[in-house]
């Protein structure tokens, strides 16, 4: 089938990174299943950042079934590089299951009627459940609500993502672009910054606030939020750095402090 | 000058020859509200003929989204200039309504 065609330059740049990363996955999915040569540890994290940039992007684009699926992946992934998970052949084919369904739902991107991913999706859940350490099991699926100071409501997120991100000493910031600000009269590129981000730790949460624009019967507004909730071992004015905004749009919700022998990629 | 068509539950606005900005979005405003309190429920702006979208007129027609978005209707932009195109990619904001180009290109 014909690779999807985009009008839209941030989703052609985000569909090329995907390819280029997806490429490479069969090799490191064949090096993960023979660990005993040494390479494993290098694969699984490379196919960790993979999928790690596949779902963030997908959150970015408000494309929901293929961030669910590659979300999955990411947490099995994730379970190997740590060895909680051995990669048996069974759970490599379930992966290169996954991942072939990654490429098909790209290529169908914003279908109306796009493939089925629930059975695979479940599968891997399944796998995930079973090898979570026993304190993680609880939090699975769970969504929780993040506190924000000066911001309402608070941002929801994934219970075992801020888990991870705590555990290995990562602060949590919230960080508060105006796209009209930001992007209509600075010229900035929001996917190049999101890129920056998805490099530099994990995206958290990310909230488009539609409703601060008000309805026709509201005063006129010119401000269009965009909350990323986000989790990095930076400091603050490194992340402000990173993302080209001054220091008091970026809030710090948790300062952690990393921790030593962590990887924190 | 401001063209406005009728049918049943649909309008179309054609700001022609204006563009959207501080200007001229009270003009906008006032007209996307009639319509709307008239029972409009599928309303298109018409961007022929416009050159520049600005802040404030991107936040009137989100605004007339969110008014449609909770009486069931819906917003639809056509005609859009390639600028203005890329601009509301970038705001990401054509995938809470449908955005078209010139050439009838899918934002």
């Amino acid at each position: 089938m014909s690779e999807y065609r985009t009008d839209d330059p941030m989703e052609q740049a985000y569909l090329t990174e995907s390819r280029e990363l997806l490429a490479n996955v069969d090799n490191d999915l064949l090096a993960i299943e023979r660990q005993g040569d040494g390479t494993g540890d290098r694969a699984a994290n490379r196919v960790f950042r993979a999928a790690h940039s596949v779902k963030s992007g997908a959150g970015f684009f408000d494309l929901a079934n293929l961030h669910h699926l590659a979300q999955k992946i990411e947490g099995v992934v994730d379970l190997i590089r740590s060895h909680e998970l051995a990669p048996t052949p069974e759970i490599v084919g379930t992966l290169r299951l996954g991942f072939d369904k990654v490429k098909d739902l790209m290529r169908h991107f914003r279908d109306s009627n796009p493939p089925d991913v629930s059975e695979l999706s479940a599968a891997l859940s399944r796998l995930i459940v079973e090898h979570l350490p026993a304190g993680d099991k609880p939090l699975y699926a769970a969504r929780v609500e993040v506190a924000v100071p000066q911001e309402s409501p608070p941002v929801e997120a994934s219970a075992l993502d801020l888990r991870r991100a705590r555990h290995s000493g990562k602060s949590i910031y919230l960080i508060r672009y105006d796209l009209m600000r930001d992007i209509q009269r600075r010229g900035i590129n929001p996917w190049e910054i999101f890129k920056r981000l998805i490099d530099s730790g994990t995206i958290l949460a990310t909230v488009l606030d539609l409703h601060s624009a008000g309805t026709l019967d509201d005063p006129p507004s010119n401000v269009l939020p965009l909350a990323v909730l986000y989790a990095s071992a930076l400091e603050p004015a490194q992340v402000a750095h990173l993302v080209e905004l001054p220091r008091e749009r970026l809030l710090v919700v948790e300062k952690n402090r990393p921790l030593p022998n962590v990887p924190v990629a | 000058m401001i063209v406005l068509t009728r049918e049943g539950d649909k309008a179309v606005i054609r700001p022609s020859g204006l563009d959207i900005v501080a200007s001229s979005v009270p003009e906008l405003r006032t007209q996307l509200r009639g319509v709307v309190e008239d029972g409009a429920r599928q309303v298109v702006v018409d961007l022929s003929g416009v050159q520049m979208v600005d802040s404030s007129g991107i936040g009137l027609l989100i605004a007339a989204h969110n008014s449609l978005h909770r009486l069931g209707g819906k917003l639809a932009v056509i005609h859009a200039s390639s600028d203005i195109l890329d601009l509301f990619h970038m705001m990401r904001i054509h995938q809470h309504f449908s955005v078209s180009g010139n050439d009838g290109e899918r934002g």
